[in-house]
């Protein structure tokens, strides 16, 4: 019976090691397929996006006329740095996992190395993506407040009575900008409540103004001095009207015309969308209140940029040196396997075996639980079967002392996971370090130690049990 | 006898560590470290062979023509293009490759229309910066951590241990790499975390061995 139950784990450990390393095939459309999920691959294993920046041309950059024009004076080593740690504070706020970045003090160019997944089309977006402010006189376009009088942004959303939200931006001013916003203010109507009495007064006044013509012409009575003398009344009231009313200004971020909801002392409220109740809306609108400040936070590029390559790239490192390593690492360990087994003979050789089935399961469940692979994933496997290598030559070791599994494994476990819990704390704080790389690290050594923890006692515990208690 | 033998063991150790440290601040500062080439300043060219490459092959031919420091990439998922990127690439070396490449694919891409395009060097403060908070923070934790579990002990002596020797063990680490001229590039960061696991596994031993029985 006992035998029976020793073959049976020996012959999971075996399937479980097959669906591992060779997978599970079955015949999709008429070819086969590999059911088993594939491992998610970083930057430098797998391949990642590259993105290249120019100092944009002259001749290209000025849809717009003059202003929007490349100022040649700013092409300097040190702008381009500042634009550099612009997209490093972009990319550090958009929470970029993994990127490498390098300039050409050159030329300016930056090259941009991003990981491929679902974000790295809006990170390259907000790559050159503009954050400039300005708030000009409607028809003039006379510049009344531009982003260098803006100090920082904030974003934010409230909710009303009526359960809708509305999401703002929070624009703090430099004191040059409260001077600045002061007159404008005077002269301008800023408010957004403003400009729309504004423009609704305009309106009715057209309105009224067209059917009063529509009315003279019908009165065809009337003579000609009369009108004369109420056409001269009416184009002096209105000349009259539009010096007493204030003019319009418009405030544009990053292209967008927006409404100013408030003016404080030191900043000004800006409305983002209007407030809706529907959640698609006004998640919507919060999103792009948040990308606002994000890009107004990260600062303005002093030099204006164009996207020159946005491309996949595969990583140099081919799948066959992935398989050396994997093998050569597969080699030490049965090496090590070997020893253990010509050492505490029968019960190393189970040991061995229940070792094979802990990689195994190690990396089905590193599948599964969706960590990112890189090279400090793998070195990660490598500690983790290190740490189990330590484990059973240990446990083996106070078996062969003490003769009682129970007493060998609880001193085992004491010996070895009081010692650990330094590399726990190291590997949980990696998990939570925002870089793919330590990342990796750290979620494979936390699943690893876990199932370390946990295997040893339901397999090779039993299976040693079973086999001394024969 | 035996401490004497303990203490010389100790004094050689700390002489060797000192001596590989001393020797790699110089070799750092006098020639500094030797970064992998995906990190240097290089120049590429770009191919677009029309068909999806066979990575391999064109791995050989850059080989013959530019010798083994080079990396070559395919790009995009149909992978019909791959870009090839060395130290330096000469016009002769650059047509020599286009030219052995049309050997194997048929394509409209002519030696003499391809550019050889400069590519530049990221910083090693670039390359790894965003180590540094995670590891700052790790450390503290740790710190904290040893504080506690050994309450009872020199409290200045857990600090210095715990501080000391993972900084002395990543100098001699970082030594080590810039004597042996190891490229510095996506390996250095595992090893650095390797012997940080390391140093941190010698400290927990040490204290354990110093501990007290009655603790126990």
């Amino acid at each position: 019976m006992k035998n029976i139950k020793i073959t049976t784990i020996i012959l999971a450990i075996i399937l479980i090691t097959l669906v591992a390393f060779f997978g599970v095939y079955l015949k999709t459309q008429n070819r086969m397929e590999n059911k088993v999920k594939d491992y998610l691959l970083g930057r430098e294993l797998e391949g990642g996006r590259e993105v290249e920046l120019e100092v944009a041309n002259e001749s290209n950059s000025g849809e717009e006329g003059e202003e929007k024009k490349q100022d040649t004076s700013k092409l300097t080593p040190e702008n381009y740095e500042i634009v550099k740690k612009t997209i490093e504070k972009r990319l550090d706020n958009l929470r970029a996992e993994d990127y490498a970045i390098s300039l050409n003090k050159e030329t300016g160019a930056i090259r941009v190395e991003l990981a491929e997944n679902d974000n790295t089309d809006s990170f390259a977006y907000y790559l050159t993506a503009s954050n400039e402010i300005s708030l000009k006189e409607k028809d003039t376009e006379t510049e009344l407040l531009n982003d260098a009088m803006i100090k920082k942004s904030k974003y934010s959303y409230i909710s009303d009575m009526e359960g809708k939200y509305q999401a703002s931006i929070e624009l703090q001013l430099t004191d040059e900008g409260q001077e600045k916003i002061k007159e404008a203010a005077e002269k301008y109507a800023l408010l957004s409540t403003e400009i729309a009495e504004i423009e609704t007064a305009k309106k009715a006044k057209e309105e009224a103004e067209k059917e009063a013509e529509e009315k003279a012409e019908g009165e065809e009575t009337e003579n000609t001095e009369n009108k004369e003398e109420n056409e001269n009344k009416e184009e002096t009231d209105k000349k009259e009207n539009e010096e007493e009313g204030k003019k319009i200004a418009v405030l544009t971020i990053a292209g967008t015309e927006y409404g100013i909801s408030k003016i404080e002392n030191n900043k000004i409220v800006v409305n983002i969308g209007g407030a809706t109740a529907s959640s698609a809306s006004a998640n919507n609108n919060i999103a792009k209140a948040a990308e606002l400040e994000m890009l107004i936070n990260a600062g303005k590029y002093p030099v204006k940029y164009e996207l020159a390559n946005n491309r996949y790239v595969y990583s140099d490192i081919t799948k066959t040196q992935i398989l050396y390593i994997a093998l050569g690492i597969i080699a030490i360990t049965l090496v090590a396997l070997v020893i253990i087994s010509i050492k505490y003979r029968g019960l190393g050789i189970l040991s061995s075996i229940s070792c094979i089935g802990l990689i195994s399961l190690l990396l089905l469940l590193l599948r599964y639980a969706n960590v990112l692979i890189t090279i400090e994933g793998i070195g990660a496997i490598v500690v983790i079967i290190a740490i189990n290598l330590k484990v059973i030559q240990t446990l083996l070791r106070k078996i062969e002392q003490e003769d009682i599994i129970n007493k060998a494994v609880n001193e085992t476990y004491k010996e070895i996971f009081l010692k650990l819990i330094p590399i726990m704390i190291i590997s949980i704080t990696f998990c939570f370090s925002g870089l793919a790389s330590l990342i990796s690290f750290g979620m494979v050594m936390f699943w690893g130690m876990i199932l370390v923890a946990i295997y040893n006692i339901l397999v090779t515990k039993t299976l040693l049990k079973l086999k001394e208690s024969k | 006898m035996e401490q004497v033998t303990g203490k010389n063991k100790k004094i050689y150790v700390i002489a060797i560590v000192a001596l590989i440290i001393i020797a790699g601040i110089v070799i750092t500062a006098v020639w500094g470290f030797n970064k992998e080439l995906k990190y240097k300043q290089s120049q590429s060219i770009n191919i677009y062979v029309e068909q999806k490459v066979e990575k391999n092959k064109i791995k050989d031919i850059v080989n013959q023509v530019l010798g083994k420091n080079n990396m070559v990439q395919t790009v995009e998922i149909y992978e019909d293009m791959v870009t090839i990127r060395a130290e330096e690439i000469s016009e002769e070396q650059k047509n020599d490759i286009v030219n052995k490449v049309k050997e194997i694919y048929e394509f409209e891409q002519k030696a003499e229309d391809t550019n050889i395009k400069p590519i530049s060097a990221v910083r090693i403060r670039d390359m790894y910066k965003q180590y540094i908070l995670p590891f700052i923070i790790t450390e503290m934790l740790v710190l904290a951590y040893m504080l506690v579990r050994y309450y009872n002990r020199d409290t200045l002596k857990v600090i210095v241990r715990t501080v000391l020797v993972p900084v002395i063990a990543e100098l001699t680490l970082l030594s080590i790499i810039a004597i042996t001229r190891i490229p510095v590039g996506r390996i250095v960061p595992i090893l650095v975390i390797l012997v940080y696991i390391g140093a941190i596994l010698y400290v927990v031993k040490k204290e354990e061995i110093e501990r007290p029985e009655t603790e126990e």
